[in-house]
């Protein structure tokens, strides 16, 4: 065999374990970064359709079956053509197109909301998987005492001050970016930034660019309290393990959309969040959640996010919260009116 | 002889791979083998952006001028520091101006440099070679408008006030003030990602990514590729909402302006920092500043330590009593 010979016959072996090996363990096959950990890099997608508790009128139900889960995503993308298909209508003084409860003014139309149509992959009928029962912990009894307190006081102040709003009202952290991350409504996309030393968690919603040391530094001093508390990240084996302490107190954290009204975490809350990517377009996302002042035991969630190349939008929520003008000057006209009836 | 040629090829390899900067420090690099920008940089001196008109045609400061004027800061700082205690009080605030405006935050909250940039520059701007800005006629005007707006209303809606007092931003480019003047750089292969210590608004900027995209936004549309061992960073599309009534006027991105940004580091504490203006309505011709930025906070004299969260919006008081003081006025 002369020299040429053997470098064909090389080029084409391994030209060919290349491609078997490529066919054979596609999935299996991790994309990486220079020194080895996984590249958990990308825009990342959370929207689901599956709830972070499980409905009540699926009892002790765990999993859909393939059925319902198709039959629930049908209703969800005819739900939506119907929306997007109605005629258009005009909100009126007094008289919201999509008036809530009680005469509460509605919410956004439709085209605003951006909620996905898939449940999760495993058909699970929550996210959370503990408790076992897929809904969230009863409260403590100091929770529970202060959930009360806290649902008094709002229905008394329901907005004296834009203080009296929650944090996403006024847009200084995003309802669904967390942390922990929960899927709702919009804007529910997460930009992953990797370096060897350093992750950043970047949510499309309000923009929080949340720092995790991966360098094996000691945890910030309990006194410096933060808004999307202080976190410190290492590897177990192929999971990125995040774990956050030193959240403030006035960011009063809770799953939006799953909480009763007044209900709040405290600052004292733990967060261990687990990111795996399980193959090219998913990353695997589970977070337990500690506070003992508000849950009587701690509870895990679990989703999919899936890969996007979509750009996140900008952070544009201060210079369109005219809400925030609309809520605080409604109750002033209403007050106003209280106490023109009372002369 | 192909031993040693193998031998010989691969340190010309090493050799070509491992530059040294002009400080003779190799530059520290990635894994993929360009340089490595990250870090947490201040850019803080008491080196002026525009040189001042008493140094019109000097572009550096002698050795004696630069240790004058870092001991006067620093003297500054010092008597700030150690004078008494004083409580202010309604309508006698403790630092009030001249014309009877109130006072600004007394010197524990400023982070000011005590300074001079390295290489002793009388301003940060670099071209044209007069150290000023070139503004057009039109520019000067919008320049001197913003300056005077700043601190005399209106202040019908906080709308009126200057994007930095809405805690929405200061804009483009990296910019150094008198506290929270911090930029923290991440890097990946294919993403620069830069948050600032002011307003946490972090920039993406893709590298060797795909072309601009048009839709407006506050902080533009970045992107990033190298130009041998420097990062050519070109921003555009900037919404044109951005204002900022301070004697920063020039910073009020319009939707002309094309920003070009360039980070080379240096070497393990300093990465050298350049941007080119160009916007034909603002600006005669593009011009240019370059500040050094390093990691060693404690050499400019300022705060040491990673970057502090966001949290401006929270605590933004001066807002609500802008507007509560000028509606007094208007009763008055």
């Amino acid at each position: 065999m002369t020299c040429r010979n053997l470098i064909v016959a090389l080029v084409v072996v391994m030209l060919f374990s290349t491609l078997t090996a490529s066919q054979s363990t596609e999935s299996l096959v991790l994309p990486r970064m220079a020194w080895g950990s996984p590249d958990l890099q990308g825009i990342w997608d959370f929207r689901t359709i599956t709830p972070l508790e499980r409905p009540e009128e699926r009892g002790d139900k765990a999993f859909l079956t393939e059925e319902e889960a198709a039959k629930l995503e049908q209703e969800t993308i005819d739900r939506n053509e119907n929306l997007l298909n109605r005629p258009a209508r005009r909100t009126e003084a007094g008289a919201s197109v999509d008036r809530g409860e009680g005469g509460a003014p509605g919410a956004y139309n439709n085209f605003w909301f951006d909620q996905g149509t898939n449940t999760v992959g495993t058909r699970r009928t929550s996210l959370i998987v503990d408790p076992p029962n897929g809904r969230l912990p009863d409260l403590s009894v100091i929770g529970q005492r202060r959930t009360d307190q806290r649902r008094a006081y709002l229905e008394e102040h329901p907005a004296d001050s834009y203080e009296d709003r929650n944090s996403s009202d006024r847009c200084i952290v995003g309802f669904n970016a967390g942390p922990p991350i929960t899927p709702l409504a919009y804007n529910q996309n997460m930009q992953l930034f990797q370096t060897r030393d350093y992750v950043v968690v970047y949510t499309e919603m309000v923009h929080t660019a949340r720092i995790v040391p991966l360098d094996g530094r000691p945890a910030l001093n309990g006194d410096i309290r933060l808004w999307s508390g202080d976190s410190r990240g290492y590897w177990d084996g192929d999971t990125l393990v995040v774990e956050t302490a030193n959240f403030n107190d006035k960011r009063r954290w809770v799953p939006l959309g799953s909480a009763p009204p007044g209900m709040t975490s405290t600052g004292k809350m733990t967060l261990a969040e687990r990111f795996t990517r399980v193959d090219a377009d998913t990353l695997e996302y589970t977070f337990t959640v500690i506070d003992t002042d508000t849950w009587a035991s701690e509870w895990t969630a679990s989703m999919p996010m899936r890969r996007t190349e979509s750009p996140l939008f900008e952070y544009a929520c201060h210079e369109g919260n005219y809400s925030m003008e609309g809520i605080l000057a409604g109750h002033r006209a209403e007050e106003q009116v209280v106490t023109e009836e009372l002369r | 002889m192909i031993n040693q040629l193998v031998v010989f090829l691969t340190l010309t390899v090493f050799v070509l791979l491992v530059p040294v900067s002009s400080t003779g420090q190799p530059v520290p690099r990635t894994p993929s083998g360009v340089p490595d920008l990250q870090g947490v940089w201040t850019g803080s001196s008491v080196t002026p952006l525009e040189r001042p008109r008493e140094l019109e045609d000097r572009e550096f400061l002698s050795q004696e001028e630069t240790a004058n004027l870092e001991q006067e800061a620093l003297d500054r700082e010092i008597r700030l520091w150690n004078r008494a205690p004083r409580r202010t009080e309604a309508g006698g605030n403790v630092d009030r101006a001249p014309d009877g405006a109130p006072g600004f935050y007394n010197n524990l909250w400023l982070d000011r440099s005590t300074k001079v940039i390295p290489g002793g520059r009388t301003s940060l701007i670099v071209d044209p070679p007069n150290g000023r800005i070139p503004f057009t006629e039109s520019g000067g005007e919008r320049n001197r408008v913003s300056s005077a707006h700043y601190g005399s209303g209106p202040r019908n809606s906080y709308v009126d006030l200057d994007t930095g007092e809405r805690c929405l931003t200061d804009g483009l480019p990296l910019r150094y003030s008198g506290y929270n003047a911090n930029y923290q750089i991440f890097q990946t292969l294919d993403h620069l990602a830069i948050l600032g210590e002011m307003f946490h608004d972090l920039r993406i900027i893709p590298i060797d990514g795909p072309e601009h995209i048009t839709i407006p936004q506050w902080l533009g549309d970045g992107r990033g590729r190298w130009e041998g061992d420097t990062l050519v960073v070109e921003t555009r599309s900037f919404a044109d909402k951005a204002h900022f009534w301070w004697i920063d006027a020039w910073r009020a991105s319009r939707a002309s302006l094309r920003l070009v940004e360039r980070f080379t580091r240096v070497d393990a504490e300093t990465l050298e920092y350049e941007f080119t203006m160009d916007d034909p309505g603002m600006f005669t011709r593009a011009w240019t500043a370059a500040i050094p930025l390093t990691t060693d906070q404690a050499s400019r004299g300022v705060a040491t330590g990673p970057l502090y969260e966001y949290a401006c919006h929270e605590g933004n008081y001066a807002m609500t009593n802008t507007l509560a003081g000028a509606r007094v006025q208007e009763r008055e």
